[in-house]
């Protein structure tokens, strides 16, 4: 193994979580080799700094406050059986749909590619089509101008119309792409097992009940996806996986692999198949970070051209600035002309850029959120008493999910000046 | 003898507060800690700690002590914090002129506020450790606090913040790397710096 390598590994071997073989690998190079025994040092050091930190007790009435609220509260065992059975019986009942949600998205993908080849030739669909080219009519004049797209992305603020069909909202989404002009998701289907499997279940979710929800929701994902693949088009430089985990082993495959259905190769624009439209359930969530060090000959000037970048790409500077500095949010589709012209204003030092894939966490909480709203849904039908806690978790979990799209459709740069 | 945590859950869960108490003194050291390195300040750790304690009481049913609680616990109260920040991270905006004026090597990060007692709580180079690690990325700092204060593993923290371990890895690594990057930066922290690796070997 080179140094390089070696010191990718070395937080992973202080914890002990490698496996013995390159472990003793490791160990033979720390031997031999000062530099990477340096690195070695200083992040022992880091760590012990870290593990020194005391441990803290709250302040003297915190425990009087927080008993008092939960002696407001039901007993444990009132309201949650019923909230349990009707999580294990949504697992089952969407186990049981897998079938039927592949169906209903191939259907959904032929329908793009009608809509794809007629708004083109006008709405002059062979026979065969005709019935395609009415649901098509009917969908796109009524709930999802596909144009406008983005510009209702403001008018659902609360991510509302996004709740129980966000998911399954997201095929549309990405079929409907090509019709656009941008970049199709193209999947490779060589992804993680558990992956497909969750992308083909997802959209059970809200198939069954809520026939118009799909159709409805992609409003929000639909905006955020347009924006962080037209920057992927854009910009063949962007750094994936592979450039992005090389050091990794083990667990850096399994990462990659999520990678392999999140993040579709750049300049395959406009490739779409049904496969394709089934896997692009696993729509990419992805969280992009850069950290950039930047020397530059007059800091003050550079803090300032920077400024004048911030603006130029609507970003804002977050919370995290300070003199040498600098962390910046931008959206994510500008993160690549926003780096390169950062690349002027000096020399730059270094610069790593990372992708977080969030995909399962997201779905993870899209799942629960539409769970329950099914049974405040039911709830409300027959009686309100010991519900209350219900709308707290849904509200919880839509901030959640809202934060998450926020996240995802927004870059961080962490520059530091030298 | 003092009943073990499962005990104390199955008596808590048919309602039996003094029960649900024993565990809040057992775990709110824990809890209040973790809520306090990861959100920097006094005021958002009580909080925070108090609704990781009100979310785990609620949800007590669904605890089948498959795991131990000190897990589930950990788990609920990583993501009250993340959720926290989450929902801050939105609106949280510092203006262009503001950071052109500020000295360089400012103390810590804005929003970080201590009260006088907080100051005396802790020296001045655990302060400078907490700051540091406040000015990481909300991620990096996550996954940093849950391995180094609960000592969770790879597979602990991935089931809890439901990443794959391969993540879990690469934010640590990251996110100790920048750490070290950010001590580095504190000149007050280069005499100790010194001192330690002299020590080392």
């Amino acid at each position: 193994m080179r140094c390089q390598q070696i010191q990718e590994l070395l937080s992973a071997y202080l914890d002990g979580e490698l496996p013995p073989s390159p472990g003793k690998q490791i160990d033979e190079h720390l031997r031999s080799c000062a530099a990477c025994r340096a690195r070695w040092e200083e992040l022992r050091e880091t760590v012990e700094l870290v593990r020194a930190l005391p441990e803290l007790a709250p302040p003297p009435d915190w425990r009087k406050q927080l008993t008092q609220k939960l002696a407001s509260l039901p007993a444990p065992l009132e309201t949650a059986p019923a909230g349990q059975e009707v999580r294990s019986r949504n697992i089952v009942s969407r186990l049981k749909l897998i079938p039927a949600a592949a169906v209903f998205i191939l259907v959904l993908g032929s329908i793009c590619f009608y809509l794809a080849d007629n708004s083109r030739v006008g709405l002059s669909g062979t026979a065969g089509g005709k019935k395609h080219v009415q649901v098509a009519g009917r969908w796109s004049a009524g709930s999802l101008p596909s144009e406008s797209a983005e510009a209702t992305r403001g008018a659902s603020p609360d991510g509302a119309s996004g709740g129980p069909g966000k998911t399954p909202g997201t095929n549309a989404v990405s079929a409907r792409e090509p019709q656009n002009g941008r970049n199709g998701v193209t999947v490779s289907g060589r992804g993680a097992g558990e992956q497909n499997a969750e992308s083909a279940y997802r959209p059970s979710d809200g198939t069954p009940e809520k026939q118009a929800a799909p159709l409805m929701a992609p409003i929000r994902p639909f905006a955020d996806n347009g924006t962080g693949s037209r920057g992927k088009g854009g910009d063949s430089a962007f750094p994936t996986a592979g450039a992005d985990g090389s050091g990794t082993t083990a667990g850096g495959a399994e990462s990659r692999a999520v990678y392999g259905i999140a993040v579709p190769p750049d300049g395959v624009a406009g490739t779409l198949s049904s496969a394709a439209a089934g896997d692009a359930a696993g729509a990419a969530k992805t969280i992009r970070r850069a950290e950039v060090t930047l020397q530059t000959g007059d800091p003050e000037q550079a803090v300032k051209n920077i400024a004048m970048l911030v603006e130029r790409y609507h970003g804002n500077t977050g919370s995290a600035s300070s003199g040498k500095m600098i962390s910046v949010e931008l959206p994510a589709g500008s993160l690549q002309p926003f780096l390169s012209d950062l690349g002027t204003l000096g020399r730059v030092l270094g610069e790593n850029v990372e992708e977080d894939d969030i995909t399962k966490e997201y779905s993870a909480t899209a799942d629960r959120l539409s769970a329950l709203q099914k049974q405040a849904a039911g709830k409300s039908g027959m009686q309100t008493a010991g519900s209350e806690k219900l709308p707290d978790e849904i509200k919880e979990l839509k901030d959640r999910l809202q934060g998450f799209d926020e996240a995802v459709s927004r870059a961080t740069v962490n520059i530091t000046l030298k | 003898m003092a009943l073990d945590d499962l005990e104390l859950v199955a008596r808590s869960k048919a309602g039996d507060l003094k029960s649900f108490e024993e565990l809040i003194v057992r775990y709110e050291k824990k809890v209040f800690t973790f809520a306090y390195r990861f959100m920097g300040n006094y005021a958002d750790a009580g909080d925070l700690a108090q609704e990781t304690f009100i979310r785990v009481y609620q949800s007590l049913a669904s605890f089948r002590g498959e795991g131990s609680f000190a897990a589930w616990l950990y788990r609920i109260c990583a993501n009250v914090c993340r959720d926290e920040l989450r929902r801050r991270s939105r609106r949280k905006n510092v203006s262009l002129d503001e950071i052109v004026s500020r000295p360089a090597g400012g103390e810590c990060a804005v929003g970080v506020f201590r009260s006088p007692e907080e100051a005396v709580m802790e020296g001045e180079l655990q302060r400078t450790v907490q700051s540091c690690l406040n000015d990481l990325p909300d991620e990096y700092r996550l996954v940093l606090v849950m391995r180094e204060f609960y000592g969770l593993s790879y597979h602990e923290i991935a089931a809890a913040l439901d990443i794959s371990p391969g993540t879990v890895k690469s934010r640590l690594n990251r996110g100790r790397r920048a750490l070290r990057e950010k001590l580095a930066g504190r000149r007050e922290l280069g005499e100790l710096f010194i001192r330690l690796s002299g020590r080392g070997g």
